[in-house]
């Protein structure tokens, strides 16, 4: 058919010698020409037809081949719903399999906004018992979702009572684990806390969050095309494996004993803030870690976050006397000085500008080492240093393991401030010698002293004794592990010697416990002020003690910081390590060394 | 007799059946996660026995003198599809349905499509092609007055079918192309008023065939998901029964209007393509013996019947593979539907009919 333009020009001949609606009658057609025509219009019709399933056919191929690896990964994409399955988390125990964390099975309670008729009503409603202003939950109800939290965890009387609410259908409960103090606020900075999805935040639930926390599983599984999963297809990607219990090295009992008594002391020492760590020193086991004030770590959000601080090993302050343990060991395992040595006794030291004076006078002439030691004298403390030097003395402080951490397996340790020698200006090397212009946490400290007590190896602290599965099989054990020796064992016995003499007869009398031999030594630090200086009638006081002597089981730091009125270390934190130290070796049936009838047989 | 039966196209015959059983193995496999295809194979037996014995009754009259019943059968469909609307049952959301008790209900658009090509062939080869506009009213009343009763189902697909098969049998009656071209014309000039007509479904369904990411939750659902299990069968398929698109039931009406889904995603390109082939060789058949009656009668019929089959199969197809607007029209052989495959069996009865009747020496 040639090609016309678009109108009626062609038609309108023809129309004129045609009848109405009637068939055109041209004489020189014929059925057979129709049927001619009828046949080349069915050719044209199949080559048309083909094209068609031609077209058909490229799509195919197009589809299910170009593009066959995209819709395939839509397909899988939509088929295929991956959850995770929960683990329960690890308890944690005490050295003697005592609970100290469990979990206890509680509801959560979630809102079902799709469900939700009346927003409003419903926000009026359950308001009081989620403590929220109604208009906030409103908000959070968006209408297009399934789910929406309105309180974790809740007590069963609490979700009893939004059960009563009868808003079936609108409300939903969800059980699910959370964790349990059986004992309150005992030990909470030592075991930390938890989020509301049970992960660990603080202390060993942080520092063991893995072990504890186990290994959610994945399944797979077909979903419909309402996403419902379809439970014969569901597949096992992989298993849930619980978490592991943790068997700690502290010891209830101690922990509760170092507790206690140092809340009272804090309280009839009017002091702000305490703490009591208790370590066996051949070990390094923590048989408690204390601090006050403190806080339950079920109820965490409800004190302030600087409470959260494991402050024993997360805070650091000046040691102050306790420290010329290390300087004496120093000077005794350099060969620097001897025991029989004699230093001058005057009442001050004049180094450079400044004056270095001692508490009180013990001595009018001369004195000893041991005499340094007993009396907590400041002005020996500095001779000793001076005649020890700075490279030699700050040798001995990093061996001992100051301005390093102690390596304890909680999160949060501080390294405290160890300056270079070079750095040590003035009376620097003085004053350190007695534990001033040097920082350390009390962790530090008594682990660095109680090198003295193992026959001067350092031990690496650690609070986590072995690893168990859930029916008590173990999994991982933690022995003691030595770190380094730091003083030849003559030296640290000699030290302790020191100490032992100190309680009995020196600055540490009040810290002496009857029936056995007490080695200790005081502190009275003060505390820097922030713009240089120290800040004034503002001490902390502190003890440092092994007992008993030999084969000591206890190594015990007491502090009491800014406590009011006496604030000497012999006066207001050897009573305390005195209490703990007593009430400890009785629960611990250590047998008393020497007869309670005759105290007076000391050599 | 003889000489008819030699005459007797074997092949399209041949076709026909292997289509069928086709159908029926994807059928089983549509129809697992429906709650067990034994049932549905059950039913689509008797269907299958009914459309049969249908074909083997068209075969054995005369198509001349089916067609010389012309009055009978076009006066009749006008009162099964007005009854439709009377007495149907609505399903799906349309009413399509005449209830027959026990057997289910029967589908008188499906038979209408058959109806008017005979009529319209017995028209349209009483007298020369109608060669003006106004000569053309007769054929556009013939079929659309049926149309309009089936658009009232509302049944917009099969009344596009009738559309097609209308275009078809004028162009092969030899209607010149400029004056089907000014049809077209006054058609896409009533577009608009058709527009304001449509169902708002049928409208989402129009505009998300243009833009399928528009609503790929509610009317681009089908659209995608249907080319999601396509795609995903790959070259070879994911096997029978092992098609995840079909089994997690992401496709809606899997076994009726989306069935070559499931036989795209199980059987793959080469299941479609040999599909697509049956097709071919059907409607290869179909044409030979529309080339080969021995009158315009048969020619008209058989085209017409050509046209249906293949826009069916284009448009059914065409729609799972994101080339077709969504439209509810079976896959003529393999949807699941009585209604359907008596009207293909009725088909093919006829062009056996006219393909064993072209010599004309018998008469």
């Amino acid at each position: 058919m040639t090609r016309r333009p678009p109108g009626r020009s062609r038609p309108r001949p023809l129309r004129s010698g045609q009848r109405p609606a009637g068939p055109v009658r041209r004489p020189a057609v014929s059925e057979v020409d129709l049927q001619r025509a009828v046949r080349g219009r069915l050719t044209f019709l199949f080559v048309l037809l083909f094209a068609g399933q031609a077209v058909l056919l490229g799509r195919l191929v197009y589809i299910q081949g170009s593009q066959a690896d995209h819709l395939q990964r839509l397909a899988l994409n939509q088929q295929l719903g991956a959850f995770v399955l929960p683990t329960h988390r690890g308890r944690i125990f005490d050295r003697a399999g005592r609970p100290l964390v469990t979990n206890v099975e509680v509801e959560s309670v979630f809102a079902v906004p799709r469900a939700i008729r009346d927003p409003q009503e419903f926000a009026r409603r359950v308001a009081p018992l989620v403590r929220m202003d109604p208009r906030e939950i409103e908000r959070r109800l968006e209408p297009r979702l399934y789910f929406v939290w309105l309180k974790r965890k809740v007590s069963p009387e609490t979700a009893a009572t939004f059960r009563a609410l009868k808003l079936e259908g609108q409300l939903g409960f969800l059980e699910e684990a959370r964790r349990a103090y059986p004992n309150g606020e005992l030990a909470a900075h030592l075991l930390g806390f938890v989020g509301i999805d049970n992960q660990g935040l603080a202390g060993v639930e942080l520092a063991y969050d893995s072990t504890l926390q186990g290994r959610p599983g994945r399944a797979v599984v077909g979903r419909d095309a309402i996403g419902r999963p379809i439970v014969e297809t569901q597949r096992l990607a992989a298993p849930a494996v619980d978490g592991a219990d943790l068997v700690l090295t502290v010891d209830q009992v101690v922990q509760h004993i170092a507790e206690r008594e140092l809340e009272k002391a804090v309280e009839e020492t009017g002091a702000v803030r305490g703490m009591a760590l208790v370590m066996d020193p051949r070990t390094g086991e923590m048989l408690a870690l204390a601090a006050v004030p403190t806080y339950n770590p079920g109820a965490f959000q409800r004190v302030p976050p600087k409470r959260w601080v494991n402050r024993p090993i997360g805070e650091v302050f000046e040691p102050g006397s306790t420290f010329k343990l290390i300087t004496a060991a120093a000077a005794l395992d350099s060969g620097r000085v001897d025991l029989t040595d004699v230093f001058d006794c005057p009442e001050s030291l004049q180094v450079g500008t400044h004056r270095i004076r001692d508490a009180h006078r013990y001595c009018t002439t001369s004195q000893t080492l041991t005499d340094v030691i007993r009396y907590s004298s400041n002005v020996g403390a500095a001779e000793v240093a001076a005649r020890l030097g700075k490279e030699r003395l700050y040798e001995y402080i990093r061996r001992f393991g100051f301005g390093a951490p102690t390596g304890i397996d909680l999160p949060g340790e501080a390294t405290g401030i160890v300056r270079p020698p070079q750095e040590w200006l003035g009376p620097g090397l003085q004053t350190i010698g007695f534990g001033q212009g040097i920082s350390a946490t009390a962790l530090q400290m008594l682990v660095g002293a109680s090198a003295l007590a193992n026959d001067g190896v350092l031990v690496r602290p650690h609070v986590v004794r072995m690893v168990r599965d859930r029916e008590g099989r173990l999994l991982q054990g933690v022995s003691a592990a030595p770190r380094r020796g730091v003083v030849a064992p003559e030296v640290a016995a000699a030290v302790v010697r020191m100490m032992i003499r100190t309680v009995e007869d020196g600055t540490g009398k009040l810290a002496a416990v009857p029936g056995y031999v007490v080695a200790g030594k005081t502190g009275t630090a003060q505390i820097p002020a922030p713009g240089g200086g120290y800040l004034q009638g503002r001490y902390i006081s502190s003890f440092l003690g092994f007992t008993p002597i030999p084969n000591p089981r206890l190594a015990i730091l007491v502090v009491l910081e800014e406590p009011r009125g006496a604030y000497y270390g012999g006066a207001v934190a050897a009573p305390l390590f005195r209490a703990i130290a007593e009430r400890a070796l009785w629960y611990l049936r250590v047998p008393p060394s020497t007869p309670l009838a005759a105290p007076a047989q000391t050599p | 007799m003889r000489r008819m039966l030699r005459d007797l196209d074997w092949l399209l015959l041949a076709a026909t059946l292997l289509l069928v059983v086709f159908g029926i193995v994807a059928l089983a496999s549509a129809t697992v996660s429906l709650g067990g295809p034994w049932s549905y194979i059950k039913t689509r037996l008797f269907h299958l026995a009914i459309a049969l014995a249908a074909m083997v009754a068209v075969v054995l009259v005369d198509y001349r003198r089916l067609a010389g019943a012309y009055r009978f059968l076009y006066v009749g469909n006008l009162a099964l599809l007005l009854a439709v609307l009377v007495i149907g049952v609505t399903r799906l959301g349309a009413q399509r349905w005449i209830p027959l008790g026990p057997f289910g209900g029967f589908q008188p658009s499906e038979l209408a499509k058959i109806v008017l090509i005979i009529t319209l062939a017995r028209y349209l080869s009483a007298q020369k092609p109608p060669s003006t506009l106004p000569g053309l009213v007769p054929s556009l009343l013939h079929v659309g007055i049926p149309m309009f009763l089936i658009v009232r189902q509302p049944d917009l697909g099969t009344a596009m079918v009738l559309g097609a098969i209308l275009l078809g049998m004028l162009f092969l009656a030899g209607v010149r192309l400029n004056l089907l071209a000014g049809l077209g014309g006054l058609a896409l000039m009533g577009a608009p008023f058709l527009w304001s007509f449509l169902h708002d479904y049928q409208r989402r369904r129009l505009l998300v065939f243009l833009d399928p990411g528009i609503d790929p939750l509610g009317a681009g659902y089908a659209l995608n998901q249907a080319k999601i299990a396509v795609g995903s069968g790959q070259v070879w398929g994911k096997g029978l029964f092992a098609g995840t698109q079909n089994l997690l039931r992401f496709i809606p009406e899997q076994h009726t209007d989306f069935i070559f889904t499931v036989i795209g995603e199980e059987l793959g390109f080469l299941g479609g393509a040999l599909l697509l082939l049956l097709f071919l060789l059907w409607i290869w058949r179909a044409l030979h013996i529309a080339n080969t009656a021995g009158d315009r009668l048969g020619m008209l019929v058989a085209g017409g019947i050509v046209a249906l089959v293949v826009f069916h199969v284009f448009v059914n197809i065409g729609m799972t593979v994101g080339l077709m607007p969504i439209t509810g029209i079976p896959l003529p052989f393999i949807s699941y539907g009585g209604s359907s495959l008596l009207a293909t069996g009725v088909a093919t009865g006829l062009l056996l009919n006219i393909g064993m009747r072209r010599r004309k020496i018998l008469f």
